[in-house]
């Protein structure tokens, strides 16, 4: 088993919805020990990447607009085993998937859910969204520093 | 006396299809409609844009068969560009369309159907996945995983990533395959023959089982379309366009795809976004034909892979001498026969010395007024059609899809199963289900289709003669 993966989706050509992506690109550029995926969306065969790793992290943009800050929601298996995994998936699934094909998950898994507030056609991010992608990079260190030692590499 | 619901497709539904089966005072199936409800107009805002972001732009029609529309721009954008592009350029292509049937193909065994295959039609809903798959069937579910991923790196290693990659261009492709990259594709072949070569098998010994459906499950006479070689082989990039009735005579052949819109023209219905594309000379509907796999393994005179061309036998005779297998039941065979042959192909594109040549690109600029291109794309034949000014600025765009092709089919194999399946007894569970699966043998991408977005789900509804609501299934 590996250390960290991190996981951004979304779409980047509809302005915030890309915010996932841009935050896993800027992680992927400022620390390299941490593995990166960027996907349009989740889909079943991450669940193979996922079953190699300690600690996953998704990124995503979220539309709840009652806050206005980066959100960690834990990640836990799904119960709902009727959900299917067709053309795309939850990170509830994908965990769910990892545990049923591979029999493994990883010890830690959380959602980070980005506020976006325009999910017009366009490549900028708001300024709002822009900032919390940026932060993104300094919650992932804080993250990465507090893992316990077995999560950490290896 | 009966009564016709109409149904406005406009309703927000979940999802972006849905079923009726309207019954009649006997409670026997008067008529069944798939309805697809989404519209997002991809042709009429491409108008204004400039051919050389066309690729770009289409590929982002669908996340499931993206290259499909990447390639298929290109080659309409190569019609304008009136230029042949490089031999590399062509190997490169080719190599990315058959990555995405290998991964969409993958999808639909291994995620979308295998459930109803391994489980059964009756079998619980709430088993009836990927995850009941795992008792008894884990190492299928996790092969199957596995395939799917060998297409996406194709598609991302050639790319640079697994969807609405802009790589392909009109005259050519942007970047080489790299050796090492080339190596470890080439590694991958092994474990994909063997899964494909082992989904084959299970099928097969699962077939057994829907003895009783499978005569149901879409068995009618139509013509069926696709693309083959100059000699006649299973093609999916090139080629031109043959015609085929059921009983295996061959109506047109080595159609330029150019052509197409001599051959096929589309109706619309008032109850579906998706329209209802039909042979021209035989008239609406009676033009109905099929594309997709069970098209194309019926109507090329051979596969030229071993493996798939000795699937390919068996599989046609299935079939009386010389006529096609009508069954939509075999669409799921016939795409698994397409995989093994996907396999073998890619092995033998990345074995030769051209696939890693550099010049890739063919320079040139508007040269036409008018370009179209064609591929086969995994749910069958797609064409871009497009019409520029001099300065290369889309004027006009035509997409005939592969899904809407299949629209006239549709329709009447869910017919068919609804009124086999529904005399009057109270409506299982597993008989809307039955009728569902009818639909999805076809693998419909309705992302494609009505060029809309989003994800094949489905509502079932069953309706008295006097229009309400007997019964629903939500997918």
């Amino acid at each position: 088993m590996s250390g960290s993966l991190v996981i951004g989706y979304g779409n980047t050509l509809r302005s915030d919805d890309g915010a996932g992506v841009r935050a896993a690109e800027l992680i992927r550029a400022a620390i390299p020990d941490v593995e990166v995926v960027v996907v349009p969306q989740l889909t079943p065969e991450l669940a193979e990447n996922i079953s190699r790793y300690r600690h996953v992290v998704f990124l995503d943009a979220s539309t709840e607009t009652d806050w206005q800050t980066l959100r960690v929601l834990p990640v836990n298996v799904s119960r709902q085993s009727s959900a299917p995994v067709t053309h795309a998936a939850s990170p509830e699934q994908l965990l769910q998937l990892s545990k049923a094909v591979y029999g493994t998950v990883p010890d830690r898994t959380v959602l980070v859910t980005i506020p976006a507030v325009s999910f017009e056609l366009g490549e900028t991010l708001s300024p709002l969204t822009a900032r919390r992608v940026v932060e993104c990079v300094d919650w992932i260190r804080s993250e990465l520093s507090e893992l316990p030692p077995r999560l950490r590499g290896g | 006396m009966t009564r016709t619901l109409t149904i406005d497709p406009v309703t927000r539904i979940e999802g972006h299809a849905k079923i009726t089966i309207q019954l009649d005072e006997k409670g026997a199936v008067e008529d069944a409609r798939f309805h697809v409800n989404e519209f997002r107009g991809f042709e009429k805002f491409c108008e204004g844009r400039l051919l050389w972001e066309m690729p770009g732009i289409t590929s982002r029609i669908c996340g499931i068969c993206p290259s499909s529309h990447l390639i298929t721009s290109a080659k309409a954008g190569d019609d304008i560009f009136a230029v042949e592009i490089p031999e590399t350029a062509e190997l490169l292509r080719r190599l990315l369309t058959l990555g995405q049937w290998v991964q969409s193909h993958a999808l639909s065994f291994f995620h979308l159907s295998s459930p109803d295959l391994l489980l059964g039609f009756d079998a619980p809903a709430a088993t009836r996945n990927v995850f009941g798959l795992m008792n008894g069937h884990r190492e299928l579910v996790r092969r199957g995983i596995r395939l799917r991923k060998f297409g996406q790196e194709i598609i991302e290693i050639l790319g640079g990533r697994r969807i609405h990659t802009p790589w392909a261009v009109a005259g050519g492709v942007r970047e080489p395959l790299e050796a090492g990259k080339r190596d470890h594709l080439l590694a991958w072949i092994p474990e994909a023959r063997e899964t494909t070569l082992m989904a084959l098998d299970t099928l097969r010994k699962f077939e057994e089982g829907f003895r009783d459906d499978i005569p149901r499950f879409g068995t009618f006479r139509s013509l069926f379309v696709g693309l083959v070689s100059h000699n006649g082989a299973l093609e999916y990039y090139g080629g031109g366009l043959r015609i085929a009735d059921s009983g295996g005579n061959v109506i047109e052949d080595h159609i330029d795809p150019r052509r197409y819109r001599e051959f096929f023209a589309e109706a619309t219905e008032s109850w579906s976004y998706l329209k209802f594309p039909y042979y021209r000379p035989f008239g609406y509907p009676k033009g109905m034909y099929r594309v997709g796999p069970l098209a194309r393994v019926n109507i090329c005179d051979y596969i030229d892979t071993p493996l798939a061309e000795a699937e390919r036998k068996t599989f046609k005779a299935l079939a009386g001498e010389g006529e096609m297998v009508t069954n939509s039941f075999y669409y799921h065979h016939a795409r698994l026969i397409e995989l093994l042959f996907c396999i073998e192909k890619i092995e033998h594109l990345l074995s030769g010395p051209a696939i890693l040549g550099t010049h890739i690109r063919a320079n040139a600029m508007i040269n036409r007024p008018e370009g179209i291109g064609a591929s086969e794309a995994p749910r069958g034949t797609l064409f871009h059609h497009y019409w520029v000014n001099e300065d290369g600025v889309l004027q006009k765009v035509n997409m005939l899809i592969a899904t809407g092709q299949n629209n006239l089919a549709m329709n009447r194999t869910i017919n068919q199963i609804a009124a086999h399946y529904i005399d009057g007894s109270p409506i299982t569970e597993g008989i809307l289900n039955r009728i569902e699966a009818g639909i999805r043998m076809f693998d419909p991408c309705l992302s494609c289709s009505t060029h809309a977005a989003g994800r094949m789900a489905l509502h079932v509804q069953v309706l008295n003669p006097d229009g309400s609501l007997r019964t629903e299934l939500r997918r």
